[in-house]
């Protein structure tokens, strides 16, 4: 009889909650996909390559899995409450019956663990074919089709999902039947009271929703102008303004609903509506204010994932790929000898060594910083921008600069299809790696005025227009500053401490986009076999490549967390909500409303109810969006706005899908409540 | 002239087998235009059901509800909720205010559930509102209205779609003596005046005393029936209640 009780309610619950039932079965997709994520093709191949990154990842996963276990915990927590309030009346009688507290929790726990079982026998097959199609696109995105597709199936993951998952959810059954248990029965029994209307304050609500905006502009302001990415107070200061400013927003909303929502035609029960949404917006700006700030953070999240993913290609990038490198036995020259002896170098388009050195022979005793002055230089550059003295202090050339040989220089150049530099001999060029190379418009301006400099104490002229090309294949050589010497010069004063670089470039036409990736890794295993000392730009890749692919996963991955805990808390506010005030609609229908008058009142609201926080979020994050290109994101990937336009329609599809799924969950359980109302019972 | 409501051996049983109660027992009575007509008994002798059956909310299990000539359980989809929301005006014990929108809003609700010109109910509510003197209290919320107010609201409610008969169930139940004479002496008016027909059960024979004739029902079926005369004191008509509501010897009424 009880374990009957129990089953039918259960079954009850579901059917009657999809909004539960959808939070679960996501609960356990998050945690599967966190889990998973170390038998994903690319993490496989990133194995390979890059097993200390991968050692990362795993101490990564650890901190995402217990983030999901927070979140996901305020997620059941919230879902369950909601199931266990709209029940109370319910448990209340039970009480009244008889039933003993102990036996009610027991009943509680025994309903909770069918739901759980039901959710994660839906979930994980779920879960393992997301992961699949998650494994399978990015694999297709990196292209490393080669590979051969393994599943991402684990047993081990399975069982840690399954683990979480009942760790939230008897940490939430207990705690809740903790606080129903405690209740009095009689206020079990009784429906929450209406809430108190609060009095109107117009003028207040306006000055509060005016306040709102404008913290928000002020916030706008700093991320889109930057100032926000100069110091990490000034961040903060940026996020506090936009969270009290949305929170105001919010609080003062009344004002705005009070203008619009009464204008807008809403069928027979206009009023009726126009008072129900004023009534959430009055009591739920707090949490429509939070929700709007988590759809902003996902949506920012997603369009940070989503671009960090699509600005991986490396395919169309000017590269060395090899180098090679061989400064204890002997001649370098051999090493060009070799790769042509083991038949690679039909492979390369150009082969071709670099030297690089110090002024060793302009040094006199142990004094090191006299060999160079560059004061010349470095003058004109604080006149042009006095801030810049403060900024950039090790974008100083020093005493003892980084030399590379002009000629060697210009072939290479000429190799990556640049102009190659003209110098004479009393002219020096400078070079500054890529990743250094942020104060490229000050120098050019600088080196445009010929200033004059001393190396060896004869006076040189710098001139041209700094050099950024690579020169080696791999990014652990970076020059925050070096000279370009012509030739006579350098072997004069390098004498015969030079560094040689073999660098090679791959011949475009031996490999496509697809089949760059198996390329490296067929010559990589050649060179192994004959040991030559080489790094390939795979290698440099396989890290950009781990982080990217790291980066976008986690963000694309919070943005869906944060979505979904938005969406719930949502559309559990509204449901509960209008529980708590069934009594109006059981009035509405005792005046003959039938179920389609309340219905569409009641879409109407649920309309305005996620509208309002997805419209501020959508105004925010177009303003986060643009802050985010604007700050970290413009230096790596170099994304121009023709570039933004997939990614932007990629994210509002996705947020439009999600949006009207929840709404329409919310929209359908809303009509089944209110089909629970629709006969008048009899009032004693 | 023809009655308004024709009720002909009205039938209603709850459940079945074992658990069948019998609460109407074939009654039979009619309602002439602008009566006020008063409906007593003792618990459980069947008035909720009657008014329930009257108002389409339950079916009857045999027997005919006529109301203007048409049969109401002929009626349906539309014209049902027709039926419901324009031939029927209600007020009910426990007002039925809906408490998030103000006095006036509540009682516009029935005119943009059901339709009604625009003009004319401006009009009709400036008349009720002014008649029940409620014009203080229409932009409060239910919360801030006292009980009496509160009722007075739900009969302008009732009334501001004209209908052709207003069913009261226990309007005075919740309101305490002074505020429940105040209330029957504006239904009374309004019955007067409007030539409103009004359909009342009640518990409280002073409310009783304010109607035009009362029936008294004991297990569902017809058990007396009161007509005030003409000219009749109001205190007579009360006492003659009494000695009916002591005769039926089910305690009701004034009697502790
Ligand atoms: N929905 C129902 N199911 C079963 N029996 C019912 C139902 N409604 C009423 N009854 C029974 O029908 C009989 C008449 O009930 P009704 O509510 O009409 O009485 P009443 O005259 O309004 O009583 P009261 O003065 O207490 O309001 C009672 O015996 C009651 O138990
Ligand atoms: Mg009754």
């Amino acid at each position: 009889m009880f374990s009957k009780m129990v089953f039918r309610n259960s079954v009850r619950s579901h059917k009657e909650n999809a909004l539960f039932m959808s939070s679960l079965i996501i609960s356990i997709i998050a945690f599967y996909v966190v889990l998973s994520l170390s038998s994903q093709d690319v993490m496989r191949y990133l194995k390979t390559l890059e097993s200390e990154a991968i050692q990362k990842l795993f101490a990564m996963i650890g901190v995402l899995y217990g983030f999901t276990l927070f979140i996901i915990f305020a997620l059941v927590f919230f879902a369950s409450r909601f199931q266990i309030e709209r029940r109370s009346h319910e448990f209340g009688v039970y009480i009244m019956m008889g039933m003993k507290r102990s036996k009610l929790f027991f009943m509680l726990l025994l309903e909770d663990l069918s739901s759980s079982l039901i959710a994660l026998l839906v979930g994980l097959p779920v879960s393992v074919l997301v992961t699949e199609v998650i494994s399978l696109l990015t694999v297709k995105m990196v292209g490393i089709g080669f590979m051969g597709h393994q599943t991402t199936f684990s047993l081990h993951a399975v069982l840690l999902t399954a683990a979480g998952f009942a760790a939230v959810k008897l940490a939430s059954v207990l705690i809740l039947s903790f606080l129903l248990l405690r209740k009095e029965v009689g206020t079990l029994l009784s429906d929450a009271p209406d809430n108190v209307r609060k009095k109107n304050y117009p003028v207040i609500q306006a000055i509060l929703f005016l306040l709102g905006a404008l913290l928000l502009i002020l916030a706008y302001r700093n991320g889109v102008s930057g100032t926000a990415w100069e110091r990490t107070t000034a961040m903060g200061q940026t996020v506090l303004l936009g969270i009290v400013g949305t929170l105001l927003l919010f609080r003062g909303m009344r004002f705005l609903i009070g203008l619009i929502a009464r204008k807008i035609p809403a069928g027979k029960l206009r009023v009726f509506t126009f008072r129900q949404i004023e009534d959430t917006v009055i009591f739920k700006s707090g949490s429509m204010a939070i929700c709007s700030i988590l759809i902003l953070v996902a949506a920012a999240c997603l369009a940070a994932g989503i671009s960090i993913f699509c600005s991986f290609d490396l395919y169309d990038t000017k590269r060395v790929d090899y180098t090679l490198t061989n400064t204890f036995n002997g001649g370098n020259t051999d090493l060009v000898k070799k790769i042509d002896e083991i038949g690679l170098s039909d492979k390369f388009s150009y082969l071709g060594i670099l030297r690089i050195s110090h002024p060793y022979n302009a040094v006199e005793g142990n004094d090191f910083d006299s060999a160079f002055s560059g004061e010349g230089f470095e003058k004109i550059r604080d006149q042009l921008d006095p801030e810049f003295k403060g900024h950039y202090e090790y974008r100083r050339l020093d005493g003892f600069p980084f030399m590379i040989r002009l000629s060697d220089f210009n072939a290479l150049m000429t190799a990556h299809g640049e102009e190659a530099m003209m110098l004479s001999e009393n002219e020096l060029g400078l070079y500054r790696s890529a990743s250094f190379n942020d104060s490229e418009e000050l120098d050019n301006e600088a080196l445009a005025q010929k200033p004059h400099v001393t190396l060896a104490g004869k006076d040189f002229v710098m001139t041209g227009k700094v050099q950024k090309g690579p020169i080696v294949s791999d990014s652990y050589i970076t020059l925050s500053g070096a000279l370009i010497v012509p030739d006579e010069t350098f072997d004069a004063l390098a004498g015969d401490k030079t560094e040689i670089y073999v660098n090679g470039i791959l011949d475009r036409s031996q490999y496509t986009r697809d089949t760059m990736v198996e390329l490296y890794t067929e010559i990589n295993r050649k060179m192994d076999r004959f040991g030559l000392p080489y790094e390939s730009y795979l290698s440099n890749m396989g890290r950009q490549l781990f982080y990217l692919v790291a980066a976008s996963y986690v963000t694309i991955y919070l943005a869906l967390i944060f979505l979904v805990v938005a969406n719930t808390i949502l559309g559990v506010q509204f449901l509960m909500g209008q529980k708590r005030t069934a009594r109006r609609y059981k009035t509405l229908v005792k005046l003959g409303a039938d179920h389609s008058d309340l219905y569409s009142s009641s879409k109407k609201q649920v309309n305005w109810f996620f509208g309002i926080p997805i419209l501020v979020a959508t105004v925010s994050t177009y303003f986060a969006v643009r802050a985010l290109f604007q700050g970290i994101l413009s230096s790596r990937t170099k994304l121009n706005i023709s570039a933004m336009i997939p990614i932007v329609v990629v994210v509002v599809a996705v947020f439009a899908l999600v949006e009207y799924l929840y709404m329409h969950i919310v929209k359908r359980s809303s009509s089944r409540f209110l089909a629970t109302l629709m006969t008048p019972e009899r009032e004693e | 002239m023809d009655p308004v409501l024709k009720i002909d051996s009205l039938k209603k049983v709850y459940g079945k087998g074992e658990n069948k109660t019998c609460a109407l027992n074939g009654i039979s009575f009619q309602v002439m235009p602008g009566e006020f007509l008063g409906i007593m008994g003792a618990s459980g002798s069947g008035k909720s059901t009657l008014l329930n059956c009257i108002a389409a909310v339950i079916a009857p299990s045999s027997g005919s509800i006529e109301m203007n000539g048409k049969e109401i359980s002929k009626l349906s989809g539309k014209k049902l909720a027709e039926y419901r929301g324009k031939d029927m005006g209600y007020l009910f014990q426990n007002f039925e205010l809906i408490d998030n929108l103000t006095g006036k809003e509540n009682i516009l609700l029935p005119v943009s559930l059901h339709g009604g010109n625009e003009k004319m109910c401006a009009d009709r509510l400036e008349k009720l509102s002014s008649y029940l003197e409620i014009k203080e209290i229409l932009n409060k919320f239910p919360t801030q209205m006292s009980g009496g107010e509160k009722q007075r609201i739900a009969a302008a409610r009732a009334l501001i779609l004209n209908p052709g008969m207003i069913l009261c169930d226990e309007p005075t139940g919740a309101l305490d003596s002074k505020n429940a004479k105040s209330l029957m002496t504006k239904l009374s008016g309004l019955n007067r005046e409007e030539e409103a027909t009004i359909l009342m059960v009640t518990h409280d024979s002073n409310a009783a005393s304010f109607c035009s004739r009362v029936i008294f029902i004991s297990d569902g079926t017809l058990f007396h029936e009161l007509r005030r005369e003409e000219g009749e004191a109001q205190k007579a008509f009360y006492d003659r209640i009494l000695k009916v509501l002591a005769q039926l010897g089910g305690g009701v009424g004034n009697v502790l």
